[in-house]
């Protein structure tokens, strides 16, 4: 049995926080003896308060609501993971709207240049009375007009084409 | 990892969760809430988890975790909620007081906040001092600077009684 010097010692390193778990245990070992030294009952008493423990019960069914709930989110994601993918469609459907929506942008923007050109050159055609023709820059005007026309029409016959090749794919 | 091998791994620790969460937020009902999200976060992450050495040590770092966000949204200091700490009569029935444990709990409840959830983590829960850095990110030495003061708190003012 360790003397009343040594477990002074690891007492004080107990009480700085510095005891070690040996030292805790040894200190556990000597103060649960009786007939201890006088001098020492004091800090017996204190030691074991420190350690007396609130008992303390878990509440009833906690474990098993634990082990539910991941059978819960087991079943969840395998739910998931079986659903038909609805997601793909709504992406196919947003894709076919895109087309839509740019085509029609582009028909927009063509009639607008050709409407420009148009006005300009009939403007043109009432003031300059001398003259029926064209400018060489209202000219150019009507071609670049024709042509994005006819970017227009090819891209919304393309449009088209993917519109039923997606429709087919449904 | 399938829901049978997540808790061959996890349910084991939930007691020593519980007793931790219960320390940190300091009622029964909202510290199996706590257990519950941290479970969802462990379940969440469990592919991640075959890398993990210590799963014991991961599950408490989650609660602690979970715990401090929760506290954090409660908009409270975690060091200075004394009205949360647990009263008798808010505890489950079956709790027992010996005399000792009594006096030295309502001395304890008396210490700052930190000094208090350390001393009871360790005496009482019997908590490492590894697993109580986890529980509360205190450093050891943080922690043995807390136990000390806690300690010798105690035993002043169990000495001037006599």
């Amino acid at each position: 049995m360790k003397d009343v010097t040594e477990i002074k010692e690891m007492l004080d390193a107990f009480y700085k926080g510095d005891a070690s778990k040996e030292e805790e245990s040894q200190l556990f070992a000597y103060f649960s003896k009786d007939n201890l030294p006088e001098e020492m009952q004091g800090e017996k008493e204190i030691f074991q308060m420190l350690f007396e423990q609130e008992t303390f019960p878990i509440p009833e069914g906690v474990e098993s609501r634990l082990s539910s709930l991941i059978d819960k989110l087991e079943k969840n994601e395998s739910k998931k993971a079986s659903a038909p993918n609805f997601n793909k469609k709504k992406k196919l459907w947003f894709e076919i709207g895109g087309i839509a929506a740019s085509v029609c942008l582009l028909i927009s923007v063509g009639l607008f240049v050709l409407n420009q050109s148009n006005e300009r050159s009939s403007n043109a055609t009432e003031i300059g009375n001398s003259s029926s023709k064209l400018s060489p820059e209202d000219q150019k005007k009507i071609i670049e007009a024709q042509k994005a026309l006819e970017m227009v029409s090819t891209n919304f016959n393309k449009g088209l084409d993917g519109i039923q090749s997606v429709s087919d794919n449904l | 990892m399938n829901a049978e091998t997540f808790k061959q791994v996890f349910l084991p620790y939930h007691q020593k969760l519980f007793r931790i969460a219960y320390r940190l937020v300091g009622n029964a009902e909202c510290a199996e809430d706590m257990l519950q999200d941290s479970f969802i976060k462990l379940w969440e992450k469990r592919e991640q988890l075959t890398q993990v050495d210590n799963t014991e040590a991961f599950a408490i770092v989650t609660l602690k975790n979970t715990c401090f966000d929760y506290l954090r949204k409660q908009k409270e200091d975690f060091q200075v909620f004394e009205q949360d700490i647990p009263e008798a009569n808010s505890l489950p029935e079956q709790i027992e007081y010996h005399d000792e444990a009594q006096k030295v709990k309502q001395y304890l409840s008396r210490l700052p906040q930190n000094q208090q959830t350390v001393m009871k983590l360790k005496h009482w829960d019997g908590l490492t001092d590894e697993e109580i850095e986890q529980s509360t990110g205190y450093s050891q030495g943080n922690i043995r600077v807390l136990l000390s003061r806690g300690r010798t708190a105690i035993r002043e003012h169990f000495n001037k009684l006599r």
